[in-house]
């Protein structure tokens, strides 16, 4: 027994001074900033997982863009109010006669082995996302390029529509005209070296190039250049210290603050992630929560910052369900929801009531009407509107709803089920309260939540749902978003999202694609702002006559970072990360 | 016993394809859709049918499960849909960093687990046993994600002694300074992950020990003098810790499988995240491969976990 409790003394000790030596031990290796001036500024932040793929147009997320953004160029660039301005294109030409874009490149744009940037490598890139071999889902920013189909389709040898006159001109010539090209083609395919990327893909084929940063390391023109992979750990970047742009001047700080390297680490669980931060072994962290946020608010050793960015949650009724087929009755259920207190409670303010539409506030194409024609919170009006749609309730002698009383017509009760995803914990809490909200005004609701794969892959294109709430990111141009989402012809059988089966001819699916399509269609072949302007303000209001959706809420993004790191502010809607190489120590 | 386990080997094989062909037909049954990781309001569907097409997830099921299994048989197992990469080598690139845990966690488990059963044995009812069973009652408890969450805001947060999160290689810094780095962030993960192990062993070493001890041959071994060091070490404890190798048969593929809540807590690049991320995104290659590497592992572990109790305990004999 004195064997044992020695040993058991032992033990002890061992492990106290194993914890004495951590202590004693040096900090967290990623300690960014601060120390000597000498000292390389390393920034130091997190992502979810290790990326599948860092190349252009092959990643599928908006933290694997976070690679591709650091390490490559586009031809345009995107500012804070989604204007698209120049990026290696100084300045371009658009020609109405010959649907022709000419861009003119910069001469001073070198890639990270010292070759210069030309138009041969822009040609290459867009023709790399249109082989017919390509696995990627870029094609469909570049398929308005005059040849693209053919080419995709194996039916010719080269795209038509792409030519270089000289090398620091580039031609592009659409089939039909295209109003997103300069920010979708332009600014979200990033540029490729031809040199260096083209003896690979010609060996091993174009679908080897997807996955192949373990042998081929990325060579781009960005403002960060790859420097080390280490699978599961850590992928590093260094400052390109040729980067085409000059570094900003920002009060307070000197040249040797500027970011020298980025280190991203993985860490897949969000709490642990803001924990990292919190324990100083990350800087940064972008998607905290709610409470996450009001906790980095009051931390002194942290910044926060709340921007807008382009995401709207929304309720979607089933069209198939005959009870929702009456525009009335769904104009009830949106004066039901009291969409306030649901910002105000679930995204604790930080986050906006949404106006309706698919768009957005800080997007171009977006006016205050929209919020006139949603329905607002209204008990009142909701039961009065059901009435008006032939549903008929018990009530008190003072004309109020019975406790327990539910909607009823033609021996039918109103009951239906609103299903989401369990992992946002945003949209369980909104199916909470709508659900409270609805069963106080004589509907009767329960809930179920899926996992995400199963909720949009299976249970929407093939159970009969009834209700749900879902989320869209938008993009910067609201083209083709309308017909994919609304258009009649575009069920999740005919390749579309249109999960509701909803027309705006009547509600009901046809066979022809509809306003909306056609609206969508003509918005992205119109060049002039002001008309364009026009037919989406027509495309939304069709939207809100018709309801599919009770817009719920715009959350804010959410990020936070240690105090010391200078150049956040202001952030950019499209992702924190653009222009990351400004951000200082 | 040379028989025996030729024929458990040979038995192996079926039962292995068995498995995978439930695995295979689970995972197809499964509702979800490998391309929802590129769905967006700005992906044309028809892009993802283009893919799914190409990836040839549109063939009949016995098709795709003949093709996975020839490859199988060659030692190749796929592609995965999202990466793109062979599945072997990304099953390779992450077993090292769930070895280390699984073994870092297996030895903490047995450290703290012999002793402390040992000892809740030898003073049943005693305050040690009391403070012992209520340790392992709260180590079988306590949720991982919430204890490596609570060790994470003690000791990363608030004192800052050890680091939150990630793996470092030993071969990052070289020497001590690695080993010293990589043993830091062990630490936590270690706990995480061997504390319901440390929990579950000490209950289990307390009941066959207080068993044990009330055996004939103890009580002989006593009466003829033998010095109580010995009659613990030599007889009781060994025979005791018998039935634990049946456990630890159990519990090492599990291990060596990947934790994936401890993974996902302290983003350790192990196969529990990749197995839990190739499940969620329906990466049916990575899925199968990983499965049955799974249950390979399991069935030869089950099998070492026989030979080891027949090697050690003489009555028993497989012929």
């Amino acid at each position: 027994m004195r064997v044992l409790n020695k040993y058991i003394g032992h033990l002890l000790l061992v492990l106290l001074i194993s914890l004495l030596v951590a202590g004693c031990g040096s900090g967290p290796a990623d300690n960014g900033g601060g120390g000597a001036a000498d000292d390389p500024k390393i920034l130091t932040i997190a992502t979810p997982a290790e990326p599948k793929s860092v190349l252009p147009t092959l990643t599928d997320s908006v933290w694997e863009s976070f690679f591709t953004s650091q390490l490559f160029v586009a031809l345009t660039e995107v500012d804070y109010n989604y204007n698209v301005i120049p990026g290696v294109a100084h300045s371009w030409e658009w020609d109405e006669d010959s649907l022709t874009y000419t861009f003119y490149l910069r001469d001073d744009v070198y890639f990270h082995d010292g070759r210069q940037l030309t138009a041969e490598d822009v040609i290459w890139t867009f023709k790399y996302a249109m082989h017919p071999d390509y696995e990627g889902t870029f094609f469909q920013y570049l398929q308005s390029i005059r040849g693209a189909a053919d080419y995709r389709e194996g039916r010719a040898d080269d795209v038509e529509g792409l030519s270089a006159p000289d090398p620091f001109t580039v031609q592009v010539t659409l089939a039909e005209k295209d109003a997103s090209f300069l920010l979708y083609g332009g600014s979200s395919v990033y540029i490729m070296p031809k040199h260096y990327y083209e003896p690979f893909v010609e060996e091993n084929g174009v679908k080897a190039l997807r996955g192949s940063e373990r042998t081929l390391p990325p060579v781009g023109a960005g403002p960060f250049r790859w420097k080390e992979w280490r699978p599961g750990q850590w992928i590093v970047l260094t400052k390109n210290e040729d980067f085409f742009r000059e570094e900003p001047e920002v009060e307070g700080q000197t040249a040797q603050a500027r970011l020298d390297e980025v280190r991203v680490r993985f860490i897949p669980d969000s709490d642990a992630m803001y924990q990292a931060l919190k324990a100083g072994d990350i800087d940064l962290m972008d998607g905290l929560t709610a409470d996450q946020f009001l906790d980095a608010l009051e931390d002194p050793e942290l910044q926060a910052h709340q921007y807008p960015y382009l995401y709207y949650y929304q309720f979607m009724f089933n069209f198939r369900d005959p009870k929702f087929q009456d525009v009335r009755v769904r104009r009830a259920i949106g004066h039901a929801m009291n969409r306030d207190q649901m910002v105000e409670t679930v995204l604790q303010g930080l986050g906006t009531v949404a106006s309706g539409g698919h768009t957005h506030p800080i997007r171009w194409d977006y006016t205050d009407e929209f919020t006139q024609l949603h329905p607002q919170y209204d008990p009142d009006r909701a039961i009065a509107l059901m009435e008006e749609a032939g549903w008929t309730i018990e009530k008190d002698d003072q004309g109020n709803i019975v406790p327990g009383a539910v909607w009823t017509k033609d021996g039918q009760e109103f009951e239906f089920e609103i299903v989401t995803i369990h992992e946002d914990k945003v949209r369980t809490d909104f199916q909470q309260l709508i659900q409270r909200d609805l069963n106080s005004l004589g509907f009767r609701v329960s809930l179920l939540a899926l996992e995400s794969n199963t909720f949009y892959n299976d249970y929407l294109v093939k159970e009969p749902w009834q209700t749900a709430i879902a989320a869209w990111r938008l993009g910067g141009d609201p083209g083709g978003g309308y017909e994919l989402i609304f258009g009649c012809t575009r069920t999740p059988a005919q390749n579309g999202y249109n999960w509701l089966h909803y027309c705006s001819e009547g509600g009901v699916i046809e066979e022809k694609p509809g306003r909306l399509t056609e609206l969508d269609q003509a918005g992205r072949k119109e060049m002039d702002p002001d008309r364009r302007m026009e037919i989406y303000r027509e495309a939304n209001e069709i939207l809100l006559r018709d309801l599919p959706y009770i817009w719920l809420a715009y959350p804010d993004g959410l990020l936070a970072a240690k105090r010391e790191l200078q150049g956040i502010a202001p952030v950019h809607p499209s992702a924190w990360y653009t222009n990351l190489w400004r951000l200082a120590w | 016993m040379t028989a025996y386990v030729i024929r458990r080997l040979l038995g192996l094989v079926p039962t292995l394809l068995l498995i995978t062909v439930i695995t295979f037909v689970i995972i197809k049954l499964a509702p979800g859709d490998p391309l929802a990781q590129y769905a967006g309001a700005n992906v044309d569907p028809a892009q993802l049918a283009r893919l799914r097409q190409r990836w040839g997830l549109d063939d009949p099921l016995h098709v795709q499960y003949w093709r996975w299994l020839t490859n199988f048989l060659r030692g190749d197992l796929g592609v995965s849909l999202s990466s793109n990469r062979p599945v072997l080598a990304e099953v390779k690139e992450r077993f090292p960093a769930t070895a280390l845990l699984a073994a870092s966690a297996l030895t903490f488990a047995l450290v703290v687990a012999v002793p402390l059963g040992t000892l809740s044995a030898l003073r049943p009812r005693s305050t040690v046993d009391h403070l012992a069973s209520g340790l392992g009652l709260m180590g079988l408890a306590m949720p991982n994600f919430w204890l490596g969450l609570l060790l994470i805001w003690v000791f990363s947060v608030r004192l800052g002694w050890l680091p939150s999160f990630g793996m470092e290689s030993l071969d990052v810094q070289g020497g001590w300074r690695s080993a010293a780095e990589t043993g830091r962030r062990l630490i936590m993960p270690t706990v995480v992950l061997g504390t319901a192990g440390a929990a579950a062993y000490m209950r289990f070493l307390r009941a066959s020990l207080m068993t044990v001890l009330r055996s004939d041959y103890i009580r002989t071994a006593r009466a003829a003098g033998l010095p109580e060091k010995v009659v613990l070490y030599r007889h009781a404890l060994k025979n005791a810790l018998l039935p634990l190798i049946t456990m630890l048969g159990m519990d090492v593929p599990v291990l060596l499988s990947g934790a994936l809540v401890t993974e996902q807590v302290f983003g350790w690049p192990g196969l529990g995240f990749y197995t839990w991320r190739s499940v969620m995104s329906r990466d049916y290659p990575a899925i199968m491969g990983v499965l049955t590497i799974a249950a390979l592992l399991t069935l030869l572990c089950n099998l070492a976990a026989d030979i080891a109790y027949a090697l050690l305990d003489p009555r028993i004999r497989y012929d």
